[in-house]
């Protein structure tokens, strides 16, 4: 039997997170047991020094504690192509039936950047990689339920390592690869996290957009930032709020999970250690009583100078295990929603209820966002 | 070192309520992939606020007072 504690309090969750990874390790045997299925060696999943130097690696090619990764003047141009590239095929294939932006046509373009980015430009159709790791996480949903696929997990990471070995200049791999090699370092088995957590951040990004197309305050000031930029799309401080509240309205992770790695005395009790630790984050990202405003849009409200309060926000969890991507995501993201919305405005075409008026829903089903394209001068579509 | 006093534990009605409402349809919807239909469902049956309802109405969460609760749960190792 092991133990499992649901944390209830805003001071247990901060005391949790910051004293990750001992005694509240990231490694819990559900999750090591997911993500055996396709990147076994995943700092994730690793403990003690093999955690330390994979940690040390992510950040240092994932730029983790600076808000402009440093590859910025690789990667952005790379989005505006591929989202220039998305509209482009929308609007040559969708005059007959009206412009519409699907979820398919989005998360393909996104997949082309994430792809470039991650391996250059040699890797962009690559779609056998993408569809590779889809198989495998589906079998991760099984976590220890599904035995590992280990034919086809030896030939992704494989397929990894020779996309690794070519990798051009200007994208992360590339610079993995040419960091000091160190024995415990495992480089090819950290790069499946980002091909598989850039799906979440598509995710948030196009529920922003959905945001962004219902909320007129909040579009009018988005595109006075996009309109303004003189930072070619690196410094988006709205469209980053943006995300991140709709990271917060939809966790894309709403299961934190720890694992005692001995006994922690807390002040009622004592926890074991093996004991499952978790942390459900809607519960703290969605309450009303502790969260003002906690069902509605509220970007600027990640913008205050001072937190006036210290109830947890942690759509990319908190601590020394926060996700070292938290800055490239909202870079790129951000970057994302600039590129579509700088000449084109979006209507949702789908049913979600989705309005300043009206309290936001618990789920924003991803899969079924549709949305009407429009020139920006052309006013509302006509339907 | 013996330990005096544990968490407190939460029932097993408690822990079923936690894992029909909270754990299992978060886990259906998929935390490696999400699963299409089971979003679809989840957005239809309101199951994301019956969960967020579910731990809020935790009996073990009387503000400011106690810590976790702890229920039993089978050991994946």
């Amino acid at each position: 039997m092991r133990r499992q504690a649901v944390i209830l309090q805003p001071d247990q969750l901060h005391y949790v997170l910051e004293n990750s990874p001992d005694p509240f390790s990231p490694a819990s045997s559900e999750k090591k047991a997911a993500l055996n299925h396709f990147e076994p060696r995943n700092v994730l999943i690793s403990q003690g020094r093999e955690r330390t130097v994979r940690r040390a690696l992510q950040e240092q090619v994932l730029d983790t504690h600076s808000p402009v990764h440093r590859l910025a003047s690789s990667f952005l141009p790379v989005i505006d192509q591929e989202t220039a590239q998305l509209l482009e095929d929308i609007e040559r294939t969708g005059r007959a039936v009206g412009n519409t932006l699907a979820w398919e046509d989005f998360i393909s373009a996104w997949y082309r950047i994430v792809r470039r980015t991650v391996f250059g430009d040699h890797a962009r159709d690559d779609e056998e990689l993408t569809h590779m790791i889809t198989e495998l996480r589906r079998d991760g949903n099984w976590s220890f339920l599904k035995p590992p696929h280990r034919r086809l997990r030896a030939r992704f990471l494989q397929r990894v390592r020779d996309s690794m070995d070519t990798a051009g200049p200007g994208s992360l791999a590339h610079t993995l690869r040419n960091l000091p090699e160190h024995k415990d370092a495992a480089p090819v088995e950290q790069i499946p996290q980002w091909l598989f957590a850039f799906d979440p951040a598509g995710m948030a990004a196009f529920r922003t957009l959905a945001l962004l197309s219902t909320h007129p305050e909040q579009q009018a000031r988005a595109v006075a930032e996009i309109r303004e930029d003189t930072t070619g799309g690196q410094q988006l401080p709205y469209l980053r709020a943006c995300v991140l509240e709709s990271l917060r309205l939809w966790s894309t992770t709403p299961m934190i999970l720890r694992q005692s790695t001995r006994e922690v005395h807390w002040p009622d009790g004592t926890m074991p250690g093996n004991c499952g630790v978790l942390i459900y984050t809607p519960y703290f990202h969605r309450d009303e009583d502790n969260l003002p405003h906690a069902h509605a849009f509220r970007p600027e409200r990640w913008l205050a100078d001072a937190e006036d309060t210290d109830w947890p926000m942690v759509p990319f969890s908190e601590g020394p295990v926060i996700c070292p991507g938290r800055q490239l995501v909202l870079m790129m993201t951000s970057a994302m929603l600039a590129s579509l919305l700088e000449n084109r405005t979006f209507t949702l075409a789908s049913s979600q209820h989705l309005s300043p008026k009206a309290l936001l829903p618990g789920t924003l089903d991803h899969f079924s966002l549709r949305f009407t394209i429009h020139d920006q001068d052309q006013g509302a579509p006509h339907t | 070192m013996e330990s005096s006093n544990t968490l407190p534990r939460a029932t097993v009605r408690e822990t079923a309520a936690f894992l029909v409402e909270v754990f299992l349809p978060t886990v259906a919807k998929g935390p490696i992939i999400r699963r299409p239909r089971a979003v679809a469902l989840a957005g239809r049956l309101g199951l994301d606020e019956r969960a967020v309802r579910r731990v809020k109405s935790s009996p073990a969460n009387t503000r400011p007072a106690r810590c976790c609760c702890a229920c039993p749960c089978a050991d994946r190792q």
